[in-house]
């Protein structure tokens, strides 16, 4: 048998945390977990295709295949990926392994103040301990509208070795406002990202074409979430998510991936045709699923279901534009939507207005407003929500979570428990 | 614990009286700015990447929105914030919601995005007042990010003509603005660089508040007052003075704002331990005024290139300029010691404060990294740590070789 040792089992059996320890105690990440009750073998055909896009599958392909990948991408910049032949890698794939090790080096190695998230101490020793396990992907496209905490982990990044390219960052801080210089500038910073991912200038037709794929596949979900609206016991919460997250860069097999969203939809088209009259608590969430698996079958026990969800939205691309200036505008929209969160600069005040008409769309009777622990914005954000959806008469209930794949806690559950009763209450 | 006199320096008597009458004027500007009545349109802004010219020329009453150390007005942020944000952004907030008479006089605040946190406070104190976010660009060296920032400038001043109801401010207006700016900077500077001196003839609590004015006080009134404490503060010591007595020990403060108010480290540092911060790296010290902006040319274009090319925060790229320029800074004014003082959820600096210390001590410093917010609770364990910090520089003194006499002011003024 062979003694050597990973330089992350060093680490973790320096650090005492113990691998098996760690994987009993904490559940699986989103994209690992099972729907438990799949209405279709398509929803099965999902969850396949999310959970084998992983930061493993496409280190292979790199390693393999010669394939291109860098971190980042995976939002409203995923067509210009696409565009270039880069693989993104998003940053929630940091906290799907050894997040635990990783928030402990982070506050060793690299002195981050243990107050600071979870998300970025995870970030920051995720990243050491990839390169310390050799990962082929070494590059950051970096964004620089995005938090502080962020930007500045991806400097420890940057002296420990990682080559990281940075977007000049603007922000839409007002709907209305000009942006004419800030499309421009976006639009720039676009064209100079696609020459350090590929090498070469962009091709505008190509990315006209990723765009326009974009939107088929936004459009694709959007249907599909709204005919859940009708029969909203068969596409459940998680595999919703699913569906939201692979817009991003479908999960690296855009055909399949295209295919189970036209199977579905055919599906639950033929479903809506036989109403479906058992309760249901229709809800939205803003933030990402605090208590991961275990929240979503919280959920299920107690017949909520997430209609609506404020992070990752559906809105389209603009097509009638250059396709460098769709991009800018659908991030400045996006902005001034409240959608995708900090690490875009997203509003704070205005989030708000996306969730009204979420809820007005939707029939929402209520709103979970959820932020990672010890982030100052998201914080922010949960703060004016719940003042002011308070004095609309919204229920609101505001949770946090780490980005740790740990059972939701006891504290938690009451919460959430207690909100869904009073809401039940309410709807008797 | 050696005693504060040893190394008290006596300062002329025209110095006192100079620094009373600065701290006269910013009282007596902070009150012309909330009892004007004239119908001058009052403006506070929130960070020093706000391009203050352009408030000067377009006849504003202005304020900088940055006083802290207080921990109620913090406390009283935290009805938005909860307990995350630092306490500076915190107070920022807790200002409005306590009605102070000067936060509650502005007619607009504009906040240039630096920090998220910031940007954050922004928003909230809209509920207050109304407020003006504009995009302040991190590429500090790329020629697309500066013709971007002069756009946000040229928005800024068309933001406050429709404010004022004036007509925007003209490129020779601003040009004259800038000149008059420039000139408080290059005495400001010249003041903070008598503290290159063996015996500092000022304190760093005593340059903090000389800086703070820069933010009240009108420039022809601020001035003269100036030109008043660089005379006094030049008048006393001098190089020789340092061969008459000990020399206080030479820290350099980097890190977080040191915020209008916030004193505490400042008084256990010198007041209490008798050592003397020389030089500051932070945006409320002597930070802004290492470099100048550009008197000729597009005064638009001047201004957006000034403003990136001052000292940076952390927050801005390349990073390592950041680092590179507190460490010239620690080189130039011969100190003997860091503190990093970060403020509690200060992402740029407590983030990253790895690197900094690691680049302090490259340059053979000692660092004592200190994260700080408004409390009193922890004042005796931050005495213990930065006396015993001190007592650690005093011993490597008993044993280095007699250092060479720090450059005197202006020798090397353009060099940061």
């Amino acid at each position: 048998m062979s003694s050597t040792f990973t330089e992350t089992e060093k680490l973790r059996a320096t650090a005492g945390i113990s691998a098996a320890h760690t994987a009993a105690e904490q559940q699986p990440d989103l994209y690992n977990a099972r729907d438990e009750h799949p209405f279709s073998p398509t929803v099965v055909e999902l969850g396949d295709l999310a959970r084998n896009w992983s930061l493993e599958t496409i280190e292979r392909l790199v390693r393999e295949d010669g394939r291109r990948a860098v971190w980042g991408g995976f939002a409203w910049d995923s067509p210009l990926f696409r565009a270039t032949d880069t693989i993104p890698v998003s940053i929630m794939e940091l906290w799907r392994k050894d997040s635990h090790l990783a928030e402990h080096i982070a506050e060793s190695d690299y002195q981050i103040p243990a107050e600071f998230c979870s998300m970025i101490k995870t970030m920051a020793g995720r990243w050491h301990l990839l390169k310390a396990e050799q990962s082929p992907i070494k590059r950051i496209l970096a964004f620089s509208s995005g938090c502080e905490p962020i930007g500045m982990v991806i400097e420890h990044a940057r002296a420990q070795g990682y080559e990281v390219h940075t977007l000049e960052g603007a922000t839409a801080f007002r709907v209305g406002e000009r942006s004419d210089a800030a499309v421009k500038l976006l639009a720039g910073e676009i064209a100079k990202a696609a020459e350090w991912l590929q090498g070469a200038p962009l091709d505008d037709d190509r990315l006209a074409a990723e765009i326009h794929l974009k939107n088929e596949a936004l459009r694709k979900v959007a249907r599909i979430l709204e005919l859940r609206l009708k029969r909203p016991h068969l596409v459940g919460s998680l595999p919703a998510m699913w569906l939201l997250g692979g817009t991003g860069g479908f999960f690296g097999n855009q055909k399949k991936f295209f295919e189970i969203l036209d199977r579905l939809i055919a599906e639950l088209e033929a479903a809506v045709q036989v109403p479906d009259n058992r309760p249901y608590l229709p809800l939205i969430l803003a933030g990402g699923p605090p208590g991961g698996l275990s929240f979503f079958k919280l959920l299920e026990q107690n017949n909520a279901v997430l209609v609506g969800f404020v992070l990752l939205g559906t809105a389209l691309y603009r097509e009638d534009v250059p396709p460098r200036e769709a991009l800018a505008h659908y991030l400045f929209e996006s902005q001034l939507r409240g959608e995708l969160g900090e690490a875009t600069g997203a509003s704070a005040l205005l989030r708000r207005r996306g969730i009204e008409a979420l809820i007005e769309k939707t029939g929402a009777k209520g709103l979970i407003s959820s932020a990672v622990t010890a982030c100052p914005y998201a914080s922010l954000v949960q703060q004016l929500e719940r003042n002011y959806f308070r004095q609309q008469g919204v229920p609101i209930v505001a949770l946090e979570h780490t980005v740790h794949n740990d059972p939701i806690t006891e504290e938690q559950t009451m919460k959430i428990k207690a909100f869904l009763e009073q809401l039940t209450g309410e709807a008797r | 614990m050696s005693s504060t006199k040893i190394h008290s320096l006596p300062a002329a008597p025209a110095l006192p009286a100079a620094l009373a009458s600065l701290d006269a004027l910013v009282h007596s500007a902070q009150d012309a700015l909330v009892r004007d009545r004239s119908g001058a349109r009052k403006v506070g802004y929130l960070c020093n990447y706000t391009p203050i010219e352009l408030l000067d020329a377009a006849g504003v009453l202005h304020a900088r929105l940055f006083k802290g150390g207080d921990t109620a007005r913090a406390a009283a942020g935290e009805f938005y914030t909860q307990s995350v944000f630092c306490d500076f952004t915190k107070s920022c907030i807790g200002a409005f919601e306590q009605g102070d008479p000067l936060y509650k006089a502005f007619d607009k605040v504009y906040s240039f995005h630096t920090c998220a946190t910031m940007k954050r406070a922004a928003e909230v104190i809209e509920l207050f007042t109304p407020t003006r976010l504009l995009n302040v660009p991190k590429l500090r060296k790329h020629d697309d990010s500066r013709r971007f920032f002069r756009e946000e400038v040229l928005s800024f001043r068309d933001d406050l003509a429709a404010l004022t109801g004036n007509a925007p401010v003209s490129a020779d207006a601003l040009s004259a603005a800038i000149r008059e700016r420039n000139a408080l900077r290059r005495l400001l500077r010249q003041i903070s660089e008598l503290r290159r001196r063996a015996l500092p003839p000022l304190s760093g609590r005593q340059f903090a508040d000389i800086a703070r004015a820069y933010y009240y006080v009108p420039p022809a009134l601020l001035r003269p007052a100036l030109e008043e404490i660089l005379a006094a503060a030049g008048a006393t010591g001098g190089a020789g003075a340092a061969a008459a007595g000990a020399t206080p020990i030479r820290l350099l403060a980097a890190g977080s704002i040191i915020a209008d108010g916030d004193r505490r480290i400042l008084e256990i540092v010198e007041e209490e331990l008798g050592a003397r911060i020389v030089i500051e790296d932070n945006c409320a010290g002597a930070r802004p005024f290492h470099s100048l902006v550009r008197e000729d040319g597009d005064p638009f274009a001047a201004l957006a290139d000034g403003y990136l090319d001052q000292s940076p925060c952390a927050r801005q790229r390349p990073f390592e300029d950041a680092l590179e320029f507190s460490a010239r800074l620690a080189e130039q004014y011969a100190v003997e010691g860091v503190l990093y003082v970060f403020l509690k959820f200060c992402a740029c600096y407590g983030v990253v404060q790895k690197q900094f210390i690691e680049r302090f001590n490259a340059a053979g410093l000692p660092v004592l990294a200190l994260s700080s917010d408004y409390s009193e609770s922890d004042r005796g364990q931050l005495l213990t740590r930065i006396e015993a910090f001190i007592e650690v520089l005093r011993e490597k003194r008993l044993f280095a070789p007699p250092p060479a006499e720090p450059e005197t002011a202006g020798t090397a003024a353009n060099r940061i």
